[in-house]
């Protein structure tokens, strides 16, 4: 019984340090993704090894077919690896996870249902109470200034508009990691330099972690605590780069010549 | 400005048509009306107009026509329905269960390709000469266009809809009822617009084979009776009968797939 007792104190206390930052959240080490088309065998990544500490904001950059959505959707559970490890939390990823908030190109609204219902579909599906979050969905749409079309459809709403319902939905159940795969790349400058500040205004909120994918180096520099630079066939990890831009970045950041100094640096590692 | 310009557009559209159609009758009108073909083979528009106020005189006051209308629709309705429980049920099966679509969905084509309507007099044979043939013909007939349409419309879920239900770790039953149903919803009506024709097409030809009453059987007495024009009238009865089920379905598919008629 005291030896039990003792064991979880412990077990507690590992817990305590991972969340204070002394073990990453997430882990990727000598990763490899291959696919196979027909006889041919097509590597998407290879050796990539990745830590991302908690509250960490890291994007990952690089020309396409580099492989960075395919090591985001490994992250997230949505396909296997070929080899190497992925941890979440200290766990081997097998599958998606509760922790994890999701975020794609496109919002993938369900057409049928209001823009707050649409908020509330991962607590439906893990079988949550809706009543206990139906608040919080409505503060979280009025954060993003979706106050006025909770009960709208998303067809109502212009494709920004639909994207901040998404992030709204990814913030719901308050997942301790946020996986974005090029959220804003389908959207206009203005709107996604609008929702580059909106997204900033949150992180610096709620120090989630997050793992961004964009092919957008100005985008990526602005968010990013850290920066990994992608190579394509085979899709590697060239090079983990720190951005020391203070923070809270700002629209006053983008017009910072340091920051334009940090942009040069990024695009200088692709030649 | 662009509403109006559109509307303009579409009465002219409507317009057109009825010019063509009008335009079609009258020389219709002409050939009949200079005997050019007998009446008995083929009567005149006015003729036909006549017998078809006649009909549905009869049909408002009560006449022996309502009770075989009834009949007719209610065969095409009741099979229409059973087909759609059917296919809805045989579909999400076949959709659903890998193993049971690669296994099944060969045959389905083939069965699909029979023509069904060659099966009507066994199935009086087998159901009988009341109206639970003629249901059963409606549903045959009715039942692979829902059948086609329930299995697409559940297999071409949008990829990036069920990308997210698995992100969020959703249970197949969830995926299912969130998302792939209501995807399905838009195919699943296509093939009811087609299938509430067809029922009243299978009804009809039930009623051809041997029965007891409906506007079949109306058509099979007034074709022995040489009453062409009644003929024509029972038809565009038929028609009429056709084109209000169709609209009924296509006005719940309004109401039920609000979201794809866009707002903004």
């Amino acid at each position: 019984m005291v030896s039990g007792n003792h064991v979880r104190i412990v077990a507690r206390t590992d817990e305590e340090l991972a969340g204070a930052g002394a073990a990453p959240i997430i882990e990727v080490a000598n990763l490899r993704k291959d696919y196979r088309l027909g006889e041919e065998t097509l590597v998407a990544l290879e050796d990539v090894s990745l830590s991302v500490a908690r509250g960490e904001f890291i994007s990952l950059v690089g020309p396409s077919g580099c492989g960075k959505s395919t090591l985001l959707n490994i992250i997230a559970g949505l396909i296997p690896k070929s080899a190497g490890t992925a941890r979440l939390a200290a766990k081997e990823i097998v599958g998606p996870s509760r922790q994890i908030g999701m975020m794609f190109q496109t919002p993938v609204l369900l057409p049928w249902r209001t823009n707050l219902e649409n908020v509330l579909l991962p607590v439906e599906v893990f079988g949550l109470s809706r009543r206990e979050y139906i608040d919080r969905a409505r503060r979280l749409l009025d954060l993003v200034g979706l106050g006025p079309f909770v009960e709208r459809y998303p067809n109502e709403l212009s494709g920004g508009m639909q994207q901040r319902v998404a992030i709204c939905r990814m913030l719901l159940c308050d997942p301790d990691v946020l996986l974005m795969d090029e959220p804003f790349s389908a959207l206009d400058e203005m709107t996604r330099e609008f929702l580059n500040m909106e997204l900033l205004r949150i992180w610096q909120e709620r120090r989630k972690t997050v793992v961004f994918v964009t092919h957008n180096i100005g985008e990526a520099v602005l968010l990013s605590d850290r920066i990994g630079v992608m190579s394509v066939r085979p899709g590697r990890l060239l090079q983990v780069i720190d951005i020391d831009l203070p923070r809270p970045r700002t629209k006053a950041t983008l017009v910072d010549p340091q920051y334009f100094r940090q942009v040069a640096r990024v695009r200088g590692l692709f030649g | 400005m662009t509403g109006r310009i559109s509307l303009r557009r579409r009465v002219s559209d409507h317009a057109i048509a009825l010019a063509i159609i009008a335009g079609g009758v009258v020389v219709w009108e002409m050939v009949c009306r200079f005997g050019l073909v007998s009446a008995l083979v083929l009567p005149a528009p006015s003729a036909v107009i006549k017998e078809f106020v006649g009909i549905c005189n009869e049909i408002l006051h009560g006449g022996p026509l309502r009770n075989d209308t009834l009949v007719t629709l209610y065969e095409s309705v009741a099979g229409f329905v059973l087909a759609f429980f059917l296919a809805f049920i045989g579909g999400t099966l076949i959709a659903e269960i890998p193993l049971l679509r690669r296994v099944m969905m060969p045959y389905l084509v083939a069965i699909n390709a029979a023509p069904k309507i060659a099966l009507a007099p066994l199935i009086v044979v087998w159901f009988g000469f009341g109206t639970g043939s003629k249901i059963v013909m409606a549903a045959l007939i009715a039942f692979f266009p829902l059948l086609i349409n329930v299995v697409s419309g559940l297999a071409n879920a949008d990829p990036q809809k069920l990308k997210l239900m698995h992100s969020l770790a959703a249970s197949p039953w969830m995926t299912f009822t969130k998302v792939k149903l209501p995807d399905a919803l838009p195919a699943v009506f296509a093939g009811m617009k087609i299938a509430i024709v067809f029922a009243v097409v299978g009804a009809v030809v039930g009623e051809f084979v041997g029965a007891e009453a409906g506007l079949g059987l109306v058509i099979k007495r007034t074709d022995y009776q040489l009453d062409v024009a009644l003929t024509f009238a029972v038809v565009a009865l038929l028609s009429l009968m056709g084109i209000l089920l169709f609209y009924a379905v296509e006005w719940s598919e309004r109401h039920v797939l609000f979201w794809t008629t866009p707002k903004n």
